[in-house]
């Protein structure tokens, strides 16, 4: 499904990986300064729009992916009404003699969904962007050593072979008379002992990936050519013009609205 | 083969495979995890949060040179963003702040001793700086003190047990398998041998 | 000049007293096709990963004397400039790749150079198109089969334009029809591009024929001989039986009629087509005559200890094995065959109880298994899975030999003469105290193996045991076997390799588009040829000189003694 959105030709996927994992990251400075919940919904809302507008992802892959985290997100709600710094002073009702106040469940619902808008634009840049592509601009923009590049896209491609290894790990204890995990210590345990197996073979396989591709001539060094050059084009202006303007909206917006 | 200071393709490569073995192992935790930090709240999550930084301490305990620790917690990072990680954004901060605590636990030894202590004091500075991290991300200082000073201790616990103590364990146990025969804790283990069987 | 050359080369690891290369001097010319055979274990990968200098710039060895790759030794040379005279494809094809597709894979290399695009382009299309994978350019490698994988192996190695080609066992992890894909594809390239080419294989009975030299590595490291095939396997046979060689079948059986003064050869054969022809050049013809099938191993019991009754199996929707009938008797030895892919593993996995039928039963001595528990089943079926380590959970080989009976509650009293009794019958006393996954491949396979039998099982399952085994542990492995056999023990092995079959089986399952196509008796199966055909299935080489024996005075009891020695 991923690489289905990844590999689409839409505005978003076009964009250069660096510019939206730039974007991201001011996404998250911009966020930390804020702690009324409007901001984050806004926020959230038009990205889940543009993820499927200019990405091209259903809205219902997006929902889906949120579901789960929402209940994280909802855990800041309770704990800024169980324990907040300072007790609101709006009380809306009490709940088990525990008074529960506005101001409270505001910051709470405000950091919930601040957490959201971290997953929305983590899932922006991860629906978006192709691994290979992400990794090629790393060293060509961002001129992340190619030794570094090249080692995790190799690393990256075990990571099918490890699952199915795990598979295997899983069903070979059971023959030898391991079944199935019973409660949290079992799966602790069991955790443990497939570690060895998997981290040895990981161990092996990364050494003879690193001989093969020296082999191939792989120094490490900047001193190569590229097939794919990522390089920066009008799609990013846009992109970048795009952002700043939702900035400037929003800030607009909690001048004028907020004060 | 000299003994560079600086990392060679090899030990990269080990690096990520260890980041991604431990990303393949943590989604049968990822749920469990969402659980407990939705229902017990950031105190009970504080007590496994050392279980994210098992693999940057592992992997200078394993290859015992400068920047390791850094290196591998970023390596892990960006693995995690090339596997899908919804959470993309955060771990590569997390994974930057994480990975400078571990380093300077390290840095503090002067990087000549990888004994239980040193991984320990990693460990515990990696998830001091998970904290600092979160707490500005999150947004803790709108929680009670008590709250906050609560899941501090529990992270830094977990930072030493799991990060410090657990990973040595691992280690030491997939060193004598021999697979770590070309890297420092291989090699410290096999000279280690060599004086046995002198005495 | 020499494309290759070294002097004196001396290689040692880490903290080991023994050199693992010794005295090798070696000059190969440029066109050369050379193989180069060797003990396990014994110094052939050594020799590749010296020559193209990996040893000792990134795996750290002792290295003494001088190598030359075009008359400069690689440590003068970078790891570019090395790649573009010298390549190297690796056994396991999983580990050589580091991109996701295959035009990047190409295009990795070809960017390590620092070629135009506009080259780049020309060499990624050329090359694709000389291994016949040019539709798959644009395919991720997860969808490649093992033998696609190392055919782009070599069209990345191509696209290099090296002049030397090392090939290190690359068809060690495949099944017959891809490894005969790739020799006649490496055979093709090599004599069309004049490529220098250096084998290091031991399932060769194919590749021989195209070879001119064979150079040989001894257990001390040195080079023991260097010579055509024909006068090796001719004038160094009892050396090389020595030294744990592989010998092909072919030579072996040649040589030993030559020894039962059966006949004299002119022309030492080293393919069936050579053995035919100086056969019937020598007007010995053979005679048509079925031959006596050894009916001395097919034992006349009749206690079913496994039955499968309409038994079907889905994943999710897909219908993967389709209404499944067969039994087997205790105490045969029965080979499970099929084209990769056909669901073989499944159907062992359904056999102890890891997977369920979606339909029909499953009968373990007229029992139905899907009421017992994995555990309860393990106690009478053994389970060897097709990579040992998987298999391992203890820190020490007598740990994991006692592992299965501490879980039975028995004590150390009641355990330690059994497991020194099987650490004694597996040859791994002296390891006893070693931890598993330190052990060599033969070794661990034993282990492995051992650990299955602690409870005396009595049907014991094997998922392709000698996948990635070379010839000596395969051997050893399956002489195991058939004592096990013999001893009572019932045996299910799903395999690739026809001549174990032939030489072990006595009966045939074959599993082909999810059902039981074949089931019964080895001679009948190799006599069905378009059943064969069907399944891509070649015949054993030891079948095809059974015709033979009947001919020659003394021939009835040589496949017999062929593979007991």
């Amino acid at each position: 499904m991923l690489q289905h959105y990844q590999k689409s030709d839409h505005f978003l996927q076009q964009v250069n990986p660096t510019m939206k994992l730039m974007s991201l990251l001011t996404v998250i400075f911009y966020m930390v300064l804020i702690f009324d919940p409007w901001t984050p919904f806004l926020l959230l809302v038009v990205t889940i729009i543009g993820i499927s507008l200019f990405g091209g992802v259903p809205l219902r892959f997006i929902l889906l992916i949120l579901l789960p985290f929402s209940l994280f997100a909802f855990s800041f709600v309770w704990m800024n009404v169980v324990f907040p710094d300072e007790r609101g002073e709006t009380i809306l009702f009490t709940l088990f003699n525990m008074p529960v106040a506005l101001e409270n469940v505001q910051t709470g619902l405000s950091l919930g969904l601040r957490s959201l808008v971290f997953v929305s634009w983590s899932l922006l840049f991860v629906c978006t962007t192709e691994p290979t592509k992400f990794m090629l601009s790393l060293v060509q923009n961002c001129k992340l050593p190619p030794r570094f590049g090249y080692g995790m896209m190799a690393a990256y491609r075990f990571l099918p072979l490890f699952r199915e290894e795990l598979n295997q790990v899983r069903a070979a204890h059971r023959i030898r008379g391991l079944g199935e995990p019973k409660g949290l210590k079992g799966k602790v345990d069991e955790t443990k002992r497939y570690m060895i197996p998997l981290l040895a073979s990981a161990i092996r396989k990364a050494e003879r990936v690193a001989i093969a591709m020296e082999s191939k001539g792989f120094d490490g060094s900047t001193e190569r050519s590229y097939y794919r050059v990522i390089s920066w084009t009008k799609k990013d202006l846009i992109f970048g013009f795009g952002l700043f303007l939702l900035y400037a909206g929003l800030t607009l917006g909690r001048i004028f609205f907020l004060q | 083969m000299k003994n560079s200071k600086t990392l060679n393709l090899r030990e990269i490569v080990v690096m990520a495979s260890i980041a991604i073995v431990f990303g393949v192992l943590y989604l049968g935790w990822i749920f469990f995890g969402q659980v407990v930090r939705g229902v017990l709240g950031p105190v009970g999550w504080g007590l496994i949060t050392g279980v994210w930084i098992m693999a940057p301490t592992m992997c200078a305990y394993i290859i015992q040179k400068p920047g390791v620790a850094l290196a591998a917690e970023l390596i892990a990072a960006v693995t995690e963003i090339l596997v899908g990680s919804v959470n993309a954004g955060t771990v590569l901060l997390l994974g930057f702040t994480q990975g400078l605590g571990a380093e300077i636990g390290l840095a503090l030894f002067l990087y000549r001793n990888y004994k239980l202590p040193g991984l320990m004091l990693a460990g515990v500075l990696g998830t001091f700086a998970n904290f600092m991290t979160t707490y500005v991300l999150y947004g803790y200082s709108q929680y009670s003190p008590l709250v906050t000073w609560l899941m501090l201790g529990a992270m830094m616990i977990s930072g030493a047990i799991f990060a410090g103590l657990g990973s040595k364990k691992i280690s030491d146990a997939l060193s004598c398998t021999g697979v770590l025969d070309n890297f420092a804790l291989g090699k410290l283990r096999r000279q280690n041998q060599e004086l046995n069987k002198g005495v | 000049m020499a494309v290759l050359k070294t002097q004196q080369l001396m290689v040692r690891y880490p903290y080991q007293n023994a050199s693992i290369l010794k005295d090798i001097d070696l000059t190969i010319e440029k066109g050369e096709k050379v193989l180069i055979l060797g003990p396990s274990g014994g110094g052939k990968s050594t020799l590749a990963l010296t020559l193209n200098g990996m040893i000792p710039k990134s795996i750290e060895a002792e290295a003494e004397g001088k190598v030359y790759i075009d008359g400069k030794s690689p440590l003068d040379l970078s790891f570019k400039e090395t790649s573009q005279r010298i390549g190297l494809l690796f056994q396991d094809s999983e580990t050589q790749f580091c991109m996701l597709t295959v035009e990047d894979e190409i295009i990795f290399g070809l960017e390590n150079l620092g070629l135009s695009k506009s080259e780049m382009e020309r060499r990624v299309e050329e090359n694709l198109r000389l291994v016949g994978l040019e539709k798959w350019r644009t395919a991720q490698l997860k969808e490649l089969s093992g033998g696609m994988k190392q055919k782009l192996g070599i069209a990345c190695l191509l696209a290099m334009d090296t002049d030397v080609l090392v090939l290190d066992e690359p068809t060690a992890n495949l099944d017959p029809a891809s490894t005969e894909e790739i020799f006649d594809l490496v055979i093709k390239l090599g004599e069309e591009l004049n490529k220098t080419i250096l084998f290091v294989e031991h399932k060769l009975d194919r590749l021989l024929p195209h070879i001119e030299r064979v150079i040989v590595l001894g257990t001390n490291g040195k080079i023991i001989a260097d010579d055509t095939p024909r006068n090796l396997f001719t004038q160094q046979f009892d050396t090389l039986l020595d030294q744990g060689i592989w010998i092909p079948k072919i030579c072996r059986f040649a040589k030993k009629l030559e020894q039962q003064g059966v006949i004299n050869w002119l022309n030492f054969p080293l393919s069936l087509q050579e053995f035919e022809k100086e056969l019937t050049r020598q007007n010995i013809v053979p005679h048509n005559s079925m031959v006596q099938s050894n009916q001395s191993r097919v034992r006349n019991q009749t206690n079913t200890i496994l039955q499968l009754k309409n038994m079907t199996f889905a994943y999710k929707t897909h219908e993967v094995l389709k209404n499944i009938n067969f039994s087997i008797q205790s105490g045969e030895f029965v080979a499970l065959l099929g084209p990769n892919g056909t669901g073989k593993s499944t159907l062992a996995k359904l056999l102890i109880g890891l997977l369920h039928p979606s339909q029909g039963e499953i009968y373990f001595k007229n029992q139905v298994i899907q009421k017992k528990n994995v555990q309860e089943l393990m106690r009478s079926v053994g389970f060897v899975f097709q990579n040992p380590e998987h298999q391992f959970i203890c820190d020490t080989v007598e740990q994991e030999l006692a592992y299965g009976l501490k879980l039975l509650g028995w004590s150390k009293e009641d355990w330690h003469p059994k497991v020194q009794s099987l650490l004694e019958a597996f040859q791994l006393v002296e390891h006893k105290n070693q931890n598993p996954f330190s052990l060599s491949q033969g070794q661990k396979r034993r282990l492995s193996v051992a650990t299955m039998l602690m409870n005396d099982q009595e049907l014991l399952i094997l998922d392709e045991p000698t996948f990635g085994q070379d010839f000596v542990n395969t051997e050893a492995l399956m002489k195991l076997l058939r004592a096990l056999n013999q001893q009572g023990k019932t045996i299910l092995m799903i395999t690739h390799d026809m001549e174990l079959v032939y030489e072990y089986a006595n009966k045939v399952l074959l599993l082909h588009e999810g059902e039981i196509q074949y089931g019964g008796d080895v001679e009948t199966f190799f006599a069905h040829t378009t059943l064969l055909e069907h399944a891509s299935i070649k015949v054993p080489i030891s079948y095809a000189l059974k015709h033979w024996l009947n001919t020659i005075e003394g021939g009835e009891n040589l496949v017999t003694t062929l593979s007991e020695e």
